[in-house]
């Protein structure tokens, strides 16, 4: 039993984790909560969908497909609703994500319809696996699996390249990497790209984990991840990797040894949240930034 | 001087994770002076007014005010014992009225709560106009009574900066710290400037130190100099004593002017 | 005749034109004008308190939806009879003090934005000290927690299934009573020196606490005395729709009482106003694009949620482009509509 749930545990951490990364570099870059980031893993679950089913694709380069597509929306979000918005008070952004969020939401009811949908799954990834007493979906292995490596190339991309070492200066001083000539705009939208792709992929995950899915299947996900990002302080990746791990924890853990509470699941992140922010409002891994007067 | 001293820094150092800003600095202000802290940029300066308010709590040593220890005490408190200051990069409320950011510094001394706001008390009205009428008044000291229905941020930079001295005048203080008030100021404005700040240490009866680097002012309205270089304190003394230190010379202008000024 | 007697009299011709359009409402307009028109008290009532909140305060809260649900589910229990409810509560039989406690419908209002500033007040103390979009984050966790909490205590709430069958006492009296309630209170209470201390901590907290201000104190006072207003409203909607359910009170509900304010403009009372009417109508109107149309001997089909598209559009659109909504910060007074020489002044 408790084979299981770790197991469990481990793949919905993933999947936070994933979805909480988008949030930490966008937070850190602009000091923004993207709402309208948990509809990039919707996004990535519907592409799949209609890549399978309306243009018959493969499942894996359904994939491929939604990946892309996915990070081509967050740009266009970046670009639409808060590039014009670099200026502005920063709680303006807020409100303008908050507003692409709900028009994501609804356009894609509108689109898809409301109507809950079945994803293809390919059989090796759900058949179960039996090690003695325990069964374990080859998922709830290959899910860590691929989030592990996911993170370990973003790492390498954000420590050892180029356009890394650009988002982390201007993650430090927006003006002052501006004025040495760096595109700021075309480092923001590869952030915005890599933070949706990241999305996508826990969007397709998810969706083979649970495969009903449907235009408002981001909004917990997507809340519950920020939470997650917080937690091990924003604007750190590791950080939200940890997060994401330790909510999926918490979540799996407590429902599985406190049936009783297994009503008030979707609270947990938020109490997780609040007490946090009370105790150490840089989260886990976050650095202190003390106002200068 | 300790007698009659109103605000004394006992040994205070400020440090931020590596950065030592203020060390070991001592420092006894006679009431009624009006008196000046100087140094280079850096120097810890600004430091000095944040620990004395309240916002940062100093690593070690006491703020002494009026012969209470003050140190730690959060700034609304240190504002309601009597302090109250300027700040550097001007800090009005920028979409208030004139009138109403000094009308804002009246509220710390009055007796109303909010809630009589909406019932309208006749206590509460009275208290009204009489703040109102207080606030014209500092506004015209400072001659700002014609602008007083003026958004604030809409006026000049000079006019803001007698508006931050006419709010913080109006919380009614007995020590009043400046911050670099004449920065900004074209000469005609500072001149102007030091003619208020002796008006208003007699008129309002407070005491007065003030962050400059208009040496113009600070020679002209200070009565005793501290100066600060890396957060020490490196001279002390009035201001014919403070313009022939060759340690002072050293720190605006660099050792090998110390020789040029002797001779 | 001075001007303070003028706007005094103003003021009264403006309620009794109120009073009269309700008579004439009451006997003249179908139910669905009705309806719109009571929505839209409702909806200036909460654009009011969150813009105290918000707008005067400058503090991001996004937990409206939160004290809303208390407020309503509050009046429900306070106003369904002992048998109705006994008979309503299916999950769980209904706990006692709840049972029985009844009260006359003004009364239930005002124990709804009691019980929403409580929660606030416990809410307010650890969560106020965080700035910004932490504290939206986090104001927005603990209505999702609110929510969590009705829908799992079913011996008081009945759970997911909500609570039916609400006397509908909140007709166009009782909407635009508390309206003028609500508004009343704004004015005074922003237009006195108190109001400008809010206004001052909104602009720069730390000039503000240099001024001897209290600062926690009163952002704790405003978001208790909004969340208020907003149980007030929560719970006048709960009357008005009958009906009520734990995923009534989503984030969606919070995001349209946002609209309702920024559209109308932060930080102006006049603002939230007009900002309620417009938007409110404009949602009605949408719904045309939802409903099949035939023009002749076409049917254009409806579009079931094109109208939250539409909504969420007008939001961006309004932030991309018009980011001080309809009034910004300025407020439409007496004297402004008759002295013109005279800029500013009270609003009365
Ligand atoms: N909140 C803070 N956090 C970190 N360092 C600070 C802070 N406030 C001031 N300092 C540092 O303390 C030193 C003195 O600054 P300041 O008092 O502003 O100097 P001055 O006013 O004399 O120009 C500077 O090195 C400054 O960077
Ligand atoms: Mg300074």
């Amino acid at each position: 039993m408790f084979v299981q749930h770790f197991f469990n545990a481990l793949t919905l951490g993933s999947l936070y984790g994933l979805i909480a990364i988008g949030y930490t570099m966008v937070y850190g870059i602009l000091r923004l909560i993207n709402f309208a980031h948990g509809d990039m893993f919707m996004l990535g679950a519907y592409f799949v969908f209609f890549a399978t089913t309306l243009w018959a694709l493969p499942w894996s380069l359904a994939v491929v497909v939604a990946i892309i597509g996915t990070a081509l929306c967050g740009v266009l979000v970046d670009r639409m609703a808060y590039r014009p918005l670099r200026d502005a008070p920063r709680i303006s952004a807020l409100i303008s994500a908050i507003g692409v969020s709900f028009f994501i939401q609804n356009l894609s009811l509108v689109l898809f319809t409301g109507l809950p949908r079945a994803v293809m799954r390919p059989d090796w990834l759900v058949n179960v696996i039996k090690f003695g007493d325990i069964r374990i979906l080859p998922l709830a292995i290959i899910v860590p699996i691929v989030t592990a490596a996911l993170v370990a190339s973003l790492l390498w991309v954000i420590y050892r390249t180029k356009p890394g070492l650009a988002m982390r200066a201007i993650s430090k001083d927006i003006e002052t990497t501006r004025l040495m000539g760096v595109p700021v705009d075309k480092v923001i939208a590869m952030t915005f790209a890599i933070g949706s792709a990241l999305a996508a992929a826990s969007g397709i995950m998810w969706a083979l984990r649970y495969p009903q899915i449907n235009p408002f299947m981001g909004l917990v996900p997507g809340n519950k991840a920020f939470i997650a990002a917080v937690f091990g302080g924003i604007g750190s990746i590791q950080g939200a990797v940890v997060g994401g791990m330790i909510l999926g924890f918490i979540e799996i853990m407590v429902v599985a040894f406190f049936p009783g509470l297994s009503g008030y699941r979707d609270a947990f992140a938020f109490i997780l949240l609040i007490v946090i922010l009370l105790m150490k409002p840089t989260g886990l891994m976050g650095e202190k930034l003390e106002d200068k007067i | 001087m300790t007698n009659s001293s109103i605000l004394t820094l006992d040994k205070v150092t400020m440090r931020f994770g590596g950065i030592t800003a203020v060390k070991d600095l001592s420092i006894d202000i006679p009431k009624g002076a009006i008196v000046g802290l100087i140094g280079p940029n850096g120097a810890g300066k600004t430091t000095v007014f944040n620990v004395i308010t309240g916002f940062y709590k100093a690593t070690e040593g006491h703020v002494l005010f009026d012969g209470r220890d003050i140190t730690g005490v959060p700034p609304h408190l240190v504002c309601r014992a009597g302090i109250s200051r300027t700040f550097q990069n001007i800090r009005l409320f920028s979409t208030e009225t004139v009138l109403q950011n000094v009308m804002v510094g009246c509220h710390v001394r009055r007796s109303a709560k909010w809630w009589m706001a909406p019932i309208g008390l006749p206590s509460f009205t009275r208290e009204e106009k009489a703040i109102r009428e207080r606030s014209m008044e500092l506004l015209a000291s400072l001659r700002l009574d014609s602008v007083a229905d003026e958004v604030s941020s809409s006026l000049p930079y000079g006019a803001q900066r007698r508006l931050e001295i006419a709010r913080a005048l109006a919380t009614r203080p007995k020590f009043l710290l400046l911050d670099e008030p004449a920065a900004g100021m074209n000469p005609q404005e500072t001149q102007e400037l030091m003619g208020f700040i002796r008006e208003i240490r007699d008129r309002f009866d407070v005491t007065i130190l003030l962050i400059e680097h208009d040496m113009k002012v600070v020679m002209g309205v200070c009565e005793y100099i501290w100066v600060l270089d890396y957060g020490e304190k490196i001279a002390e003394g009035s201001p014919e004593v403070i313009q022939s230190d060759r340690r002072v010379i050293a720190a605006y202008l660099g050792e090998e002017f110390v020789h040029h000024a002797e001779n | 005749m001075n001007r303070k007697t003028r706007n005094l009299a103003l003021t009264g011709i403006a309620i009794a034109l109120l009073a009269f359009f309700i008579w004439w409402a009451q006997g003249n307009l179908d139910g669905y004008k009705i309806q719109v028109t009571n929505l839209v008290a409702v909806n200036a009532i909460l654009a009011l308190s969150l813009n105290l909140i918000y707008g005067f305060t400058g503090m991001f809260s996004l937990g409206h939806a939160g004290f809303m649900a208390l407020g309503a589910y509050v009046n429900a229990l306070l106003t369904l009879t002992q048998d109705q409810k006994t008979t309503m509560w299916i999950l769980d039989p209904i706990a006692w003090p709840f049972s029985v406690m009844h009260a006359p419908f003004f009364l239930s209002v005002v124990c709804a934005g009691l019980v929403a500033a409580f929660v606030a007040l416990l809410i307010a103390i650890p969560v106020l000290r965080l700035g910004g979009d932490y504290l939206g984050i986090a104001t927005l966790g603990f209505a999702e927690i609110i929510r969590v909490v009705l829908t799992n205590l079913s011996s008081i709430t009945n759970g997911a299934l909500g609570i039916k069958g609400i006397p509908g006492h909140a007709n166009l009296w009782w909407n635009y009573g508390w309206f003028l309630i609500t508004l009343f209170f704004m004015i005074r209470l922003i237009n006195s020196n108190f109001g400008s201390v809010l206004k001052a901590i909104r602009d720069d907290e730390i000039a503000a606490k240099n001024m001897g201000i209290n600062t926690f104190f009163y952002k704790v006072v405003s978001f208790t005395v909004g969340a208020f207003f907003a149980g007030v409203g929560g719970a006048l909607m709960g009357s008005l729709t009958t009906t009520i359910d734990p995923k009534m009170f989503s984030f969606a509900l919070t995001f349209n009482v946002l609209m309702f304010t920024v559209a109308g403009g932060l930080g102006s009372i006049t603002g939230s106003v007009i900002g309620s009417i417009v938007i409110t109508v404009l949602l009605e109107w949408l719904r045309i694009v939802e409903n099949p149309v035939t023009i002749g001997s076409f049917e254009i089909p409806g579009i079931p949620g094109m109208r939250m598209v539409l909504f969420s559009l007008a939001l961006i659109l309004i932030i991309l482009f018009r980011r001080e909504g309809i009034m910004g910060m300025k407020e439409i007074t007496w004297d402004g509509i008759f002295d013109r020489s005279k800029r500013g002044g009270k609003s009365e």
